[in-house]
């Protein structure tokens, strides 16, 4: 699995040109629309119901599951542990299978590597091809994530990205962006922000965010 | 197009971020935001992942089909209405995988979907408990 590395002030962008809009009837057109979701789902699962494929129990449980227990909130308790317990952190950043084992989460067959960001380091989490992501740990991608440009821009200029997420970085800081594949899966292991020495584990699981875990932010108390 | 290699990704990068015409910036939303901004993305992505989790399909072979499917769609389109469009071609796949494997022909699709159009059908079919009565008999799960 490779990684882009990018060193200081290396962001290669061009500026579009101003008549990129113009350009754009040009496509080749290859979207087949569905013209009404709604029904085509309401369909969808009409028919997968009426053939006993599936029920609208298990439909409305794989929902409830991502709106209620898997999310950032998992990565979050994670993130808390590793910043108490060393060896926690040595094993999540080693075999962060077995680590994240450690916890009782639905886990899926998703393989997640844990990247740390240190005082030299910072990572950025990004999938160019579509929309992979740490599920098991931070729920589902925020719809950014998914877009084509944070996609696009995320590998070619981060800093600029980073930049307009709030997050600006000293300049001798190495920006490392991961590109996430169904295979591999990238979370991120924010810095414990100063301040914070006298909270407890789960107080420390409540100050993580989930922009923090994808690397577009980080953590500070005020 | 496999991208097995840094230059590769970036020539990537660079070809989605050339069909962008207008670039917006990251809404923020460091509290977190709905995961779905419409209901019939929740029941595409609930049936796509309740049918995974019986086998009817590994997570990779939807993940390719996904892959293929955004690489043949218009950057900007998915830019700009990013989850209508992104499960959209949630739903074009699973109906893909569902006809490929012989469990409902599409034509079948047309139709049930045209009598939900029409108001033919409605969602009360969902209702757990029953048809006539909605709010009652919830939650009897097998």
């Amino acid at each position: 699995m490779f990684c882009l590395l990018y060193n200081t002030d290396k962001d290669r962008f061009t500026p579009l040109p101003s008549d990129g809009g113009s350009t754009m009837s040009l496509e080749p057109q290859n979207d087949q629309e569905i013209q009404d979701p709604k029904s085509r789902v309401r369909a969808l699962q009409s028919l997968l119901v009426e053939k006993g494929l599936l029920s609208h129990e298990a439909i409305d449980a794989a929902i409830s599951a991502y709106e209620h227990d898997i999310g950032p909130q998992n990565g979050a308790k994670i993130v808390a542990r590793a910043w108490v317990d060393d060896d926690f952190k040595e094993r999540l950043l080693t075999d962060p299978v077995s680590a994240i084992g450690e916890f009782n989460f639905e886990m899926g067959s998703q393989h997640v590597q844990v990247v740390e960001n240190t005082d030299e380091v910072h990572n950025v989490v990004v999938c160019t091809l579509c929309s992979c992501y740490p599920w098991s740990v931070l729920g589902l991608p925020p719809t950014w994530y998914k877009s084509p440009e944070y996609r696009a821009r995320a590998v070619l200029e981060p800093r600029s990205v980073l930049r307009e997420f709030g997050l600006d970085l000293d300049d001798d800081i190495e920006v490392k962006v991961h590109d996430s594949s169904a295979d591999l899966r990238y979370m991120v292991l924010p810095q414990r922000p100063s301040g914070t020495e006298s909270l407890t584990e789960s107080e420390l699981a409540d100050i993580v965010t989930r922009d923090s875990m994808i690397g577009v932010s980080q953590i500070t108390v005020t | 197009m496999p991208l097995s290699t840094p230059t590769n990704i970036q020539k990537h990068a660079e070809e989605i971020l050339s069909k962008l015409s207008n670039l917006g910036g990251f809404p923020q939303t460091p509290g977190g935001s709905p995961l779905f901004s419409e209901p019939w993305q929740a029941s595409i992505f609930g049936m796509v992942v309740a049918l995974h989790e019986r086998n009817l399909f590994p997570w990779n072979d939807f993940q390719k089909l996904l892959i293929k499917r955004i690489e043949k769609t218009d950057p900007s389109h998915l830019q700009k209405e990013t989850d209508w469009v992104y499960y959209s071609l949630w739903i074009e796949i699973l109906e893909q995988i569902l006809s490929n494997q012989k469990h409902m022909e599409i034509s079948e699709l047309d139709k049930r979907a045209l009598e939900f159009a029409e108001g033919i059908r409605d969602a009360s079919e969902f209702v757990i408990g029953g048809h006539s009565h909605p709010h009652e008999g919830h939650s009897h799960p097998h």
